[in-house]
């Protein structure tokens, strides 16, 4: 009864966490170095610092097809847990 | 509904306790150091190594409420003895209180905006779960997925684009413009949330009340609305704090009228840098209004919860 519900919620913050942004700007910033710069952190330094517009663009449409591919088979697998 | 049959021993119950507790004191602990930093004084904020006892100061919260101004002392000397306790503090550190700080307007924004969104997305939402449940509508699935792929771009990607449009519509950096974007994002999880909730009321309720002569939107509203009630209260609370807490739409978005406190805490500057007092009693005051959203919502929680037991 509670695994439909259990697996949204992973859903959810699986993908909230793909995109965490706020929490590592501001505890880290992406340092020292590049060690803790996530993708969405990697996008903003290459769009607002180093102003490569094309580059962040197609980064980001990257980004979005696979966290689309990740959801879709994740979500084949949510609606046969439903209909069981 | 099964139950398990054996009851856990005394000992099994004292570990899971333990584990817990330990818990929640290690979640919790960020949140105790933010209240305690609210209360000490800038000096004691910094100093290392870090102070766990301190005489308590309200200076915090002044900051946070207040410009002030520096004067020199024989300005100082010159004015009238301070009113309250807040301009005794002020004088203290040979300063004057000039006016008040923007908080005040850029916390009514945070309301305006997180309770507009989280209203607006669950309205929505609710209809649109009770759609995708009970009716045939054609690739409903397929739907379902656009509805949460919008979802998935980072917020930093898409900022660009929305800048763009919201300049042309006029509603870069207003009200409105914030409501309708946290409505769009949290709209994914309100639909999704509500579809499960709603899935789970038998269908026989509302065909009963369809017989007995209502018309479908009077069996949705007065059927199928107070079951689902647990599953509106969970959302709205989930919809609030993702609005409330909102950081990145918030800076790249917002500068003025629409601010909304999560963008504005972390700009309060003090003399010499951060002034974090001030900051963290910011973040400490942010907290009250989802704290009192989820309290007073909790009751629902419950009352669902034995609902549930006495349906199935």
């Amino acid at each position: 009864m509670v695994l439909p519900f259990l697996m949204l919620a992973v859903l959810f913050r699986g993908i909230e966490n793909f995109k965490m942004f706020d929490l590592v700007v501001q505890l880290t910033g992406g340092g020292p170095g590049s060690v803790t710069e996530m993708a969405s952190i990697n996008l903003k330094r290459e769009a607002f610092e180093k102003w490569r517009t094309g580059y962040s663009s197609a980064f980001a449409i990257i980004l979005f097809v696979t966290v689309f591919g990740l959801a879709s088979i994740y979500v084949k697998a949510l609606n046969k847990v439903k209909e069981r | 509904m099964s139950y398990s049959v054996t009851e856990p021993s005394s000992r099994q119950k004292w570990f899971a306790g333990t584990l817990v507790i330990t818990y929640a004191l290690i979640t919790m602990m960020p949140l105790l150091w933010i209240m305690m930093t609210s209360f000490k004084t800038p000096p004691d904020s910094i100093s290392y190594p870090p102070k766990v006892f301190y005489e308590p100061s309200m200076e915090g919260y002044v900051n946070l409420f207040t410009t002030r101004t520096r004067l020199s002392s024989e300005a100082l000397e010159a004015l009238p003895p301070p009113a309250n306790f807040a301009e005794e503090i002020v004088r203290s550190r040979n300063m004057v209180i000039s006016g008040p700080s923007k908080f005040g307007e850029r916390f009514l924004n945070s309301v305006i905006i997180g309770f507009g969104s989280t209203f607006l997305s669950i309205f929505l939402g609710t209809l649109a779960a009770y759609a995708f449940s009970r009716f045939k509508i054609p690739m409903a699935d397929d739907l379902l997925f656009f509805i949460l792929s919008t979802r998935m771009m980072p917020p930093i990607a898409v900022a660009i684009p929305i800048f763009l449009m919201y300049r042309k519509l006029g509603l870069s950096d207003s009200h409105v413009g914030m409501i309708l974007l946290y409505t769009a994002v949290n709209i994914s999880l309100a639909v999704w949330l509500l579809k499960g909730f709603i899935d789970e009321i038998p269908r026989e309720y509302e065909e009963a009340a369809l017989i007995d002569g209502y018309t479908r939107f009077q069996a949705f509203y007065k059927v199928v609305l107070p079951q689902a009630a647990t599953g509106i209260a969970s959302t709205a609370i989930f919809c609030l704090i993702f609005a409330w807490n909102e950081y990145a739409f918030a800076v790249l978005l917002t500068s003025g009228t629409a601010q909304t406190a999560p963008a504005f805490i972390p700009t309060i500057i003090g003399v010499g840098g951060l002034d974090w007092p001030a900051i963290a009693a910011g973040a400490t005051i942010f907290l009250l209004p989802v704290m009192i959203f989820t309290v007073l919502l909790r009751k629902h929680l419950l009352q669902g919860i034995t609902f549930g037991a006495v349906r199935k």
